[in-house]
C-alpha cells in the first residue's frame, strides 16, 4: 500500500473515531439523586462532633435541613438544575503539557503546550516525530516551588494562596522543569563507529510562563468575582429569600416538620452515622416533598430559584470563558541528547565521532475560544535548534521550526471523561545535517538538509478520575531527518497530571 | 444575639448583627440578600477569601429580619470543585453571642436564609 493511502485510512479512521465520541450524548449520565446530600453530611457530621450545647447542636441540624437547594438538587430536574449543582471533580483543562517536548526523541507530541503541570506530571511515551529513530521516553515534569506549597497546604486551592502577595515566590513559581529518559540506553554499536553511550539520560527542559492568567485564583479576576457576587449572587439570594419564605408560610407546619426530621436525625447512633446519615437526609427530602413541593406558591418560588441558578451560572461561566480565552505566551528551553536511528544501518564516515547534543528553544503562544469546557484552542510554536558545541566546517544552527495545533475537546463519555482531538502541522527547515556530521545510510553517503513537512492527528483518552491520560497519535512525514522518504508513523503514550488528583484530594 | 434550637435567632432592638463569610480557598464569591432590616451596609472585602456585611436590627420588638447568605464553589465550566473546600458563615452579634453555620460541597451552590426576631 502507498504511504498515500496509509496516511488516509489512518487519519480517516482516527477523525472517525473522534466523530463518533464528539456526536455521542454525554450528559446522559445522570447523576445519583443521593449525591445531593454529600455535603449536608459532612456538615451535620462536623457540627456533631464539635463542642457546643445541645441547643447548638440542634440549630445546626435544623439549619442543614433548611438549604433548600439540596432539596432542589434532589427533586429537580435531572438533565438541568440536578447536574448543575453537582458539579464535577475533575480537570479538563487541554493546555497542560505532562510529556516530553516536542524536540524530544519518543515525544508524541507535534507541538508544546504552554502550561507544564502546576505540580507534577509523569509520561511514558513511545514514537519520535521527525527524527527516525523510535524512541521510549519518560518524562518527568514538575514545578518546584508549587510542589513545596502544595506540601505546605493540604488543598490544591489553598495552595495557591501561599506567597500569593510575595513577588519572588511568584516569578519562581512561573518556572518548570523536566527531565527525560530513554526507557533502553542506546549503547550506539561500534560498528557504526559512534562511540558508544550508556547513559539513559536523554534530556532536561525548563519552561518559564511568560503571561499566563488562566487560573480563575488568579487575582486579576477578583473584581469579575466581586460583580458576579454582588449582582447575579444578590438576585439568586433574593430569589432563596422567597423560596424560603414561601415554605415558611405557615409557620406550625414548618416547625413541626424541622423538629420532626432533626429529632429524627439527633436520635442516630453515632457510630453509624456514615450510613445512616444519607437515609435520614433522603426521608426528609421525601418528607419535605410531600408537605412543600407541590403548595403553589412553593412551586412559583421554585421556578424563579431554578431560574436564578441558571442565570446565575450562565454569568460565571462568561467569566470562566473570559479566563479560558486569555493567551499564554511561554518560552520553553530542551537540551536534548540525540539518538542513534534504532532499525538503520548508519555509521559514520569517520572513526570515534560522537553525536553532538542539542539545545532547543522555543516560544508557545496559545489562545482558546468561546464555547465553554467545549472550546477548541489554538497552539503556534516558534522554535530553533543549534548544536551545544561547535564543531569546524559545521554551523550552530541545525534547524528552525513553526508549528500550529488546533485541540477540540469531544464530548463525554461516562465512566471515562472528555477524550480531546488534536491536529497539527510542522515546517521543519533542517540547515545542517541532523546528526551534526556526514553520515552513510545503509552504505549510501547521505546529506539530508532541506525541508520537512509532518501532520499528526492524536486523540487524547483520559482515565475517568485518575489525571491519566493516554495519547495516540499517528503522523505523517513527507520525510525523515535521515531517511529521504516519506514516513507515516503512529505514537501512542502515557500521561499522568498529579494536578488532578490533588485537586480532588481531600 | 441567641439561636434558638429551631435555627432562628433572637437579637436585641438595635442590634449590629456581623455576617462574615470566609471561604477556605479563593476566591469567596458569597452573595447577600437582607431583608426587614433598620438599615444594612454594603459588603466589604476585607481579602481575597473573606465578606463581611454588617445589619442593624429594628428598634420594635417582634420585629423580624432575614439575611440570606450564598455561596459557590464552582471553579470553572464544568462546575469543578475541590472536595476540601468549605464557607463558613460566622454570625455576631454586637451584644454578645455568635453561631458559625459551614457549608461542604456538593451542591456546588448552596444558600441559607438566616431569620432574626426583635425580642
Amino acid at each position: 500500500m502507498k504511504h498515500s493511502h496509509k496516511v488516509t485510512s489512518l487519519l480517516s479512521l482516527l477523525t472517525m473515531c473522534a466523530l463518533c465520541l464528539r456526536a455521542q450524548d454525554t450528559a446522559s449520565a445522570p447523576s445519583t439523586p443521593t449525591e445531593c446530600f454529600k455535603g449536608a453530611v459532612t456538615d451535620i457530621k462536623n457540627a456533631l462532633g464539635a463542642p457546643g450545647t445541645d441547643d447548638e447542636k440542634k440549630a445546626h441540624v435544623s439549619l442543614i435541613l433548611r438549604r433548600w437547594f439540596v432539596y432542589v438538587c434532589y427533586l429537580g430536574p435531572v438533565d438541568s438544575i440536578r447536574s448543575k449543582l453537582l458539579g464535577k471533580a475533575e480537570d479538563k483543562r487541554l493546555d497542560k503539557q505532562p510529556g516530553a517536548s516536542a524536540s524530544a526523541e519518543g515525544s508524541t507530541s507535534l507541538a508544546d503546550k504552554g502550561s507544564p503541570p502546576w505540580l507534577l506530571g509523569f509520561a511514558l511515551e513511545h514514537g519520535g516525530l521527525t527524527q527516525s529513530t523510535d524512541g521510549n521516553t519518560i518524562t518527568f515534569r514538575g514545578n518546584l516551588a508549587n510542589s513545596i506549597r502544595g506540601l505546605l497546604e493540604s488543598s490544591y486551592l489553598g495552595s495557591y494562596q501561599l506567597g500569593a502577595n510575595d513577588p519572588l515566590v511568584q516569578s519562581i513559581s512561573k518556572l518548570s522543569f523536566g527531565v527525560s529518559f530513554n526507557a533502553v540506553a542506546n549503547p550506539g554499536p561500534s560498528a557504526q563507529a559512534f562511540s558508544p553511550s550508556t547513559s539513559t539520560f536523554s534530556g532536561v527542559s525548563a519552561t518559564y510562563e511568560i503571561y499566563n492568567h488562566r487560573d480563575p485564583r488568579d487575582s486579576r479576576w477578583a473584581r469579575k468575582w466581586d460583580q458576579l457576587a454582588a449582582t447575579k449572587g444578590m438576585e439568586l439570594a433574593r430569589s432563596y429569600t422567597h423560596f424560603d419564605a414561601a415554605v415558611r408560610r405557615d409557620p406550625k407546619q414548618f416547625d413541626d416538620w424541622v423538629m420532626s426530621q432533626r429529632d429524627t436525625i439527633l436520635a442516630l447512633p453515632t457510630d453509624a452515622l456514615d450510613q445512616q446519615l444519607p437515609n435520614a437526609l433522603e426521608a426528609a427530602a421525601k418528607s419535605f416533598a410531600e408537605q412543600f413541593w407541590s403548595l403553589p406558591e412553593v412551586q412559583k418560588a421554585l421556578s424563579d430559584v431554578n431560574a436564578g441558578i441558571s442565570q446565575y451560572i450562565e454569568t460565571e461561566d462568561a467569566v470562566f470563558a473570559d479566563i479560558k480565552r486569555t493567551p499564554i505566551v511561554t518560552l520553553d528551553y530542551s537540551f536534548v541528547r540525540q539518538g542513534l536511528p534504532s532499525n538503520q544501518a548508519v555509521t559514520a564516515t569517520q572513526p570515534a565521532q560522537t553525536l553532538p547534543d542539542l539545545s532547543n528553544l522555543t516560544l508557545v503562544l496559545e489562545r482558546g475560544f468561546a464555547g465553554g469546557a467545549k472550546a477548541p484552542e489554538l497552539t503556534f510554536n516558534a522554535s530553533g535548534t543549534w548544536f551545544s558545541t561547535p564543531a569546524p566546517g559545521r554551523g550552530r544552527v541545525r534547524d528552525a521550526r513553526a508549528t500550529l495545533q488546533f485541540d477540540l475537546p469531544l464530548k463525554e463519555i461516562q465512566n471515562v471523561g472528555r477524550p480531546a482531538i488534536s491536529f497539527s502541522g510542522q515546517f521543519l527547515a533542517l540547515l545542517e545535517e541532523p546528526l551534526g556530521q556526514k553520515v552513510t545510510l545503509n552504505g549510501v553517503t547521505i546529506s539530508r538538509t532541506g525541508n520537512i513537512g509532518v501532520f499528526q492527528a492524536k486523540l487524547s483518552i483520559p482515565i475517568k478520575d485518575s489525571g491519566v491520560k493516554i495519547p495516540v497519535a499517528f503522523t505523517y512525514a513527507s520525510r525523515t531527518e535521515l531517511v529521504k522518504e516519506k514516513d507515516v508513523r503512529g505514537n501512542i503514550g502515557i500521561t499522568f497530571d498529579l494536578d488532578s488528583l490533588f485537586a480532588k484530594a481531600k | 444575639m441567641k439561636v434558638r434550637p429551631s435555627g432562628d435567632f433572637d437579637v436585641e432592638p438595635v442590634e449590629n448583627i456581623t455576617f462574615t463569610v470566609k471561604r477556605k480557598n479563593t476566591p469567596c464569591k458569597a452573595g447577600f440578600d437582607c431583608q426587614g432590616w433598620q438599615n444594612c451596609g454594603s459588603v466589604t472585602s476585607p481579602g481575597a477569601d473573606t465578606k463581611v456585611k454588617t445589619c442593624t436590627a429594628v428598634a420594635n420588638s417582634e420585629g423580624q429580619s432575614t439575611c440570606t447568605v450564598t455561596v459557590d464553589f464552582r471553579n470553572d465550566e464544568a462546575g469543578t470543585f475541590d472536595p476540601s473546600d468549605q464557607y463558613s458563615v460566622m454570625i455576631a452579634g454586637s451584644k454578645g453571642g455568635s453561631f458559625t453555620d459551614t457549608f461542604t460541597p456538593p451542591p456546588v451552590l448552596n444558600a441559607q436564609t438566616y431569620t432574626f426576631f426583635v425580642e
